[in-house]
């Protein structure tokens, strides 16, 4: 039977080796290059400062299109795994009436379902695991660069990057057999996939992943000086805002409260004080007398220490949905498809 | 020996309505079995019943004495060539020979190669670039290179031209002649099967109407030509299957359990056609008795 899986995913299994080789190879050649202009921009940076900065940012800006693609290859594997190898898995067979070939040898369709499911699931995790990791290595400099604007712990980051995109693929992959079989025309199926894919993608960060670790809950003074990696910005004359800054934390919510706790919009700061400057002017000196009033930011966060638990938990859940999924297919199959 | 098919109230649902209702036979081992009806009677749906490719919503069904698709031992004792002939476009056909090698514990390679050969198959060439008549007797060689018991086909031959068909119904007899096996094929030409099978099981709106052996269906059938006359008696013995009127004649196609000793009737033999028509147009059977009090 896995001989007859893997004549059958041949074809598919050469197109995305060599769909992989060009990829990998692209990003071989270029990611050696970007680490040297990295590493020489490092010095030049010494201790920092604005200078440094301005260095980094002219770097990042040069290479962000290339960094963005390669984090939506990253998010695109799973789904393509999903549309062209998982629906049509069952649905093309049983669209052409093959499935009736293939049940009608002295296997089982159930053993049959299952070994295609082994092998595909596992070309999946392959191809996913091979491009995020090479994704990842090429992105390492751009991402030290990025953390302010594009925080690890972010969805979109947090999506591409550690270990579950290869779980988002075999969900994927699962997913598109469980709808082939369910809807048994190929090409509906694969829409249908793909409009399942998105939504479970929009839909987890939102309702799940904030809760797969318990966030981090605290207030803190509104101040310039930090040392948790955090920036303060001034939004208009009354009103300061807290970002995750190069502590590539994942702010669930961040506000500013009085005195007493109650959550307000804006600061009834002096109309003498150093707050009435233009914004850039006087900042230390505004966000003190915020402080001196007693307003303090109070703020939710997952921080990036629990990168890693996160990870772990987020792919063992679609793990755990890709499992339910295979159990419900092999349940199916042995009932009548028609 | 036991029967290589028995059916008792076998039926399958699909909503509310019935694909097959009611089916009770017995079919014995070592018969080519042909199964005709009208499109839509319940042929497939009584094929893939047999073959494990759906399950009963009702009544029960024993195939060499086992419950259909319940395990690599039963399915190895019954092929089943599904309608269409279904191929893997993408695969040739050695490769399809290697599928049925690798998945068939008692694959006949030898019998496959050279089925393969006298056909004039390459074995080379993809399922796609093969012609109707070539997938049909592919899949026809994957059926038999099994080594069932029982070959299940249906509507082989439903795409091909004369020619094709005519070659995969004499490569067939002589699959047939060569091993020992229980064949089931169903058609909706009787044409195609009268030259095959000595057992016949007739369809009708997912009804089985009759089954029997060809032989003894025909001895026992006849047709009665006389004058017009309406609801004449007939002997208890003879039952009326159809009557048709015109302005002077009455024929009636009867099943008889003695010969009829009326003088006022012709009697003739009729054709295996005949037969199967006069079942078809007769269906539903309560219909039937209907007819016959008006």
């Amino acid at each position: 039977m896995t001989w007859l899986a893997l004549r059958q995913f041949r074809t598919a299994a050469y197109a995305t080796t060599a769909a992989l080789a060009v990829i990998l190879a692209l990003l071989a050649a270029t990611g050696v290059g970007l680490r040297d202009r990295y590493s020489a921009l490092r010095p030049a940076c010494g201790s920092g400062g604005p200078e440094c900065s301005v260095v980094a940012q002219a770097f990042f800006r040069e290479n962000r299109s290339a960094w963005l693609a390669a984090i939506a290859l990253v998010l695109v594997v799973p789904a393509l795994v999903g549309t062209f190898w998982g629906a049509p898995l069952v649905a093309r067979e049983v669209e052409t009436g093959t499935h009736f070939v293939a049940w009608n040898q002295s296997t089982t369709r159930r053993h049959w379902l299952l070994v295609k499911l082994r092998v595909l699931s596992l070309a999946a995790m392959l191809t996913a695991a091979l491009c995020t990791a090479a994704v990842s290595w090429w992105s390492s400099p751009l991402d030290e660069v990025a953390i302010g604007d594009f925080p690890l712990m972010d969805p979109l980051m947090f999506a591409a990057r550690g270990v579950a995109p290869v779980a988002y693929a075999l969900f994927a992959f699962v997913l598109g057999v469980t709808v082939g079989m369910l809807v048994r025309r190929t090409t509906a199926a694969m829409a249908a996939t793909v409009a399942l894919l998105i939504t479970a993608q929009v839909l987890f960060p939102v309702l799940v992943r904030p809760h797969l670790a318990a966030p981090v809950e605290t207030t803190t003074e509104i101040s310039d000086h930090r040392s948790d990696g955090f920036t303060v910005e001034r939004v208009g004359p009354d009103s300061a805002a807290l970002l995750p800054g190069s502590s590539g934390a994942w702010f669930l919510s961040s506000t500013i409260v009085d005195p007493s706790g109650t959550v307000v919009d804006s600061i009834p700061v002096s109309a003498s004080g150093p707050c009435v400057s233009p914004v850039n002017q006087d900042r230390a000196a505004c966000f003190a007398e915020m402080g001196e009033l007693g307003y303090q930011f109070q703020v939710r966060y997952q921080p990036l220490s629990h990168f890693w638990p996160m990870q772990a938990r987020e792919s063992a859940v679609y793990v755990g949905l890709s499992l339910a999924l295979a159990g419900l297919c092999l349940w199916r199959v042995r009932r009548n498809l028609t | 020996m036991t029967a290589a098919l028995e059916a008792d109230g076998l039926g399958l649902r699909y909503g509310r309505s019935w694909a097959l209702a009611d089916c009770t036979l017995e079919i014995p081992a070592g018969r080519v079995v042909g199964l005709v009806g009208a499109n839509g009677a319940g042929k497939t749906t009584l094929l893939s019943l047999a073959s494990g490719q759906l399950t009963p919503s009702a009544g029960s069904i024993s195939v060499l004495g086992g419950r259909p698709g319940s395990g690599r031992v039963q399915l190895a004792k019954v092929g089943f060539v599904a309608q269409g002939t279904p191929t893997y476009a993408g695969l040739s056909v050695r490769d399809h020979l290697r599928l049925g090698a690798k998945l068939n514990p008692a694959w006949d390679d030898a019998l496959a190669q050279a089925r393969i050969r006298r056909l004039g198959l390459d074995p080379r060439r993809r399922a796609r670039q093969l012609s109707g008549g070539q997938r049909a007797q592919l899949a026809l060689t994957l059926g038999l290179a099994k080594r069932p018991e029982l070959l299940l086909l249906d509507e082989p031959v439903a795409a091909l031209d004369p020619v094709a068909r005519r070659e995969f119904f004499g490569s067939l007899m002589e699959a047939m002649a060569e091993n020992d096996l229980t064949v089931m094929l169903s058609s909706h030409l009787v044409a195609d099967l009268e030259r095959l099978c000595d057992y016949l099981v007739v369809l009708a709106e997912s009804r089985v109407v009759l089954a029997g052996s060809v032989d003894e269906l025909l001895a026992t059938h006849h047709r009665l030509t006389g004058a017009r006359r309406e609801g004449s008696r007939i002997p208890r013995s003879h039952k009326v299957i159809c009557a048709s009127h015109t302005e002077r004649h009455s024929t009636l196609i009867v099943r008889a359990r003695e010969p009829l000793l009326d003088p006022t009737w012709t009697v003739s033999r009729l054709t295996l056609e005949d037969l199967v028509i006069a079942y078809m147009v007769a269906a539903p059977p309560d219909r039937t008795l209907l007819g016959v009090a008006q």
